[in-house]
């Protein structure tokens, strides 16, 4: 998945584990950016009777580049507390929660916003309510209206917060991708499934049904923008403290030492399929700003050899490249630096030299209302709003970095190659309608989450 | 946590207040200050914050000390070979 259980030592530690990270400027509000950072993945909305929720013990961070340097010049940090109405009772709730102060709701969360900048430590609000995790219409009648909505907060500097539970908005056929990533609509082209007899078949979206801890943010793009320079970089992040002690008896933790970062995420998919097994958890722990110590497998991307392998003789322009040892400049421009003004006309979202896995967005350019293409860049038309630019809820990024992987966007740095026609079959055969259920037109856009009643085997 | 406080030769211990690490950081490494055992701690130090060590070598007497949010690694010879002959 996008960066769900993606290294060995966060798939242990869920809470913690960075999932997916969205950047765009709001379709309903263009004045403005949304910033998302999803953790907890992988949620059976049955889950009971001890619900998801965010670690009170970690803390959650959006950074933002505002000048290239890859560093973090804007802050905001998230940090949770939990309360505990009646520990006399195994029960997450004791009847119905109709709001978001129901004594019935059994265990609540809190959260603070802290945003630091070169200005100083700003504490933008405390004591802001999550939502309860959506349990069933007995438990938690009118989710979206008496509990979600309720829990969108206005900060103190006019920006717009949520945090809780929502519907997952990332799909991918997980089920195939990882068994030799045999992409079902073209396994019939599988080395391995075509020994086998295997025909194309439709894709399965592992994530539908699921739900995910999110943390959104609105924000006026003049409050994360430098003086003429509308290119951000974005990436999240969370961090425990150093040491942990756990009782011997009531098994309480103690904590202490500064925190230090165990997930993080920039691009989508990166460390799933980029990062090789032994950097994986140092790349969890490693600051964008040193990122020129992974170029390599950006510059030649293991996937790009397995492709043209496993889809052999699909892939000849491919297999002639990784062959030949081609440096793939451009994975490097669209996923280390942001792409230079001139490769694709009227666009740019470079930030500069320094090779740093950021969520670029272009704050400058307008957001596709209407007919948006999830394909983003690489759609037909090419929409300049989504992904590489920034990532929009639904943006169809498996299939975006799958296909610039296979070649579609060397050409944009070396005119002679041409790619493969089986480019465009390159799918795992999910589009924006395959989430079980509707992103949303606003804030916090990702939908409302599935309850485990009505979703019991998720 | 606390990776590598398992390997031959390391201890990790978590105690209150058990001495200031700024103290122990201009302490010369070899040199255990018996006297440290009465020392009149500051207020700020004897708040009964917990106070961790990580002795990542006993032998050149290594050692991580964690207080609320801040880290310092000290040497200290003396003091790592007393955490690790009381973690017997």
């Amino acid at each position: 998945m996008s960066s769900h259980r993606e290294a060995p030592e966060i798939s242990k530690d869920p809470v913690a584990d960075s999932t997916d990270a969205y950047a765009f400027v709001s379709p309903d509000k263009p004045s403005t950016v949304t910033l998302i950072a999803n953790y907890v993945p992988l949620q059976n909305p049955a889950g009971g009777p001890n619900f998801y929720e965010f670690g009170d013990d970690v803390l959650y961070e959006i950074h933002i580049d505002t000048d290239g340097n890859a560093e973090p010049d804007i802050t905001y940090q998230f940090r949770f507390t939990t309360r505990v109405g009646n520990p006399d009772t195994f029960l997450y709730n004791t009847g119905p929660i109709t709001s978001l102060s129901s004594p019935a709701w059994n265990r609540k969360q809190f959260y603070s916003v802290t945003r630091v900048d070169r200005w100083g430590v700003h504490k933008l609000g405390k004591d802001l309510a999550c939502p309860p995790c959506n349990i069933g219409p007995l438990s938690t009648p009118n989710y979206a209206t008496a509990l979600a909505q309720p829990a969108v907060h206005t900060l103190s500097d006019g920006s717009t917060v949520f945090a809780g539970q929502r519907a997952e908005g990332f799909y991918v056929d997980l089920g195939s991708i990882f068994d030799l990533l045999n992409l079902r609509p073209i396994q019939e082209l599988n080395v391995f499934a075509k020994a086998l007899g295997l025909m194309s078949a439709a894709g399965v979206n592992s994530t539908e049904f699921l739900n995910v801890h999110s943390i959104a943010l609105q924000v006026d793009i003049s409050k994360i923008t430098a003086h003429k320079r509308p290119v951000i970089g974005v990436w999240t992040t969370a961090s425990r403290r150093r040491v942990g002690i756990r009782d011997d008896h009531g098994g309480e933790w103690t904590w202490s030492g500064p925190e230090t970062q165990v997930s993080r995420l920039g691009n989508p998919l990166i460390n799933e399929v980029v990062i090789p097994m032994g950097k994986k958890d140092y790349w969890n722990t490693q600051h964008p700003a040193h990122d020129k110590q992974f170029a390599r497998f950006y510059a030649h991307p293991e996937l790009a050899g397995l492709i043209a392998a496993i889809y052999a003789p699909n892939f000849p322009n491919l297999q002639a490249a990784v062959t030949a040892g081609t440096v793939r400049a451009d994975l490097e421009a669209v996923l280390l630096t942001g792409i230079p003004s001139g490769i694709v006309p009227g666009f740019t979202n470079f930030t500069g030299s320094v090779q740093a896995d950021l969520l670029r967005l272009n704050t400058s350019i307008p957001p596709t209302t209407s007919s948006p293409n999830p394909l983003g860049l690489l759609g037909t038309p090419a929409d300049p709003a989504g992904f590489p630019n920034g990532r929009r809820v639904f943006d169809d990024v498996v299939t975006v970095e799958l296909r610039a992987i296979a070649g579609a966007t060397l050409p944009l740095v070396d005119p002679s190659f041409t790619p493969d026609a089986a480019i465009a079959d390159i799918s795992d055969g999910l589009t924006d309608t395959s989430p079980g259920g509707p992103y949303l037109t606003q804030f916090p856009y990702l939908g409302v989450p599935y309850d485990g009643y009505d979703h019991p085997s998720a | 946590m606390l990776r590598g406080a398992a390997t031959a030769g390391a201890a990790g211990l978590a105690m209150t207040a058990l001495a200031s690490p700024a103290l122990a950081a201009t302490r010369p490494a070899g040199h255990a200050d018996p006297a440290a055992d009465h020392e009149q701690l500051p207020d700020h130090l004897a708040d009964g914050e917990d106070v961790v060590v990580h002795v990542r070598d006993v032998r050149n007497g290594e050692m991580d000390v964690y207080r609320g949010t801040s880290h310092v690694r000290v040497q200290d010879r003396a003091l790592a070979a007393r955490l690790a002959r009381a973690s017997q």
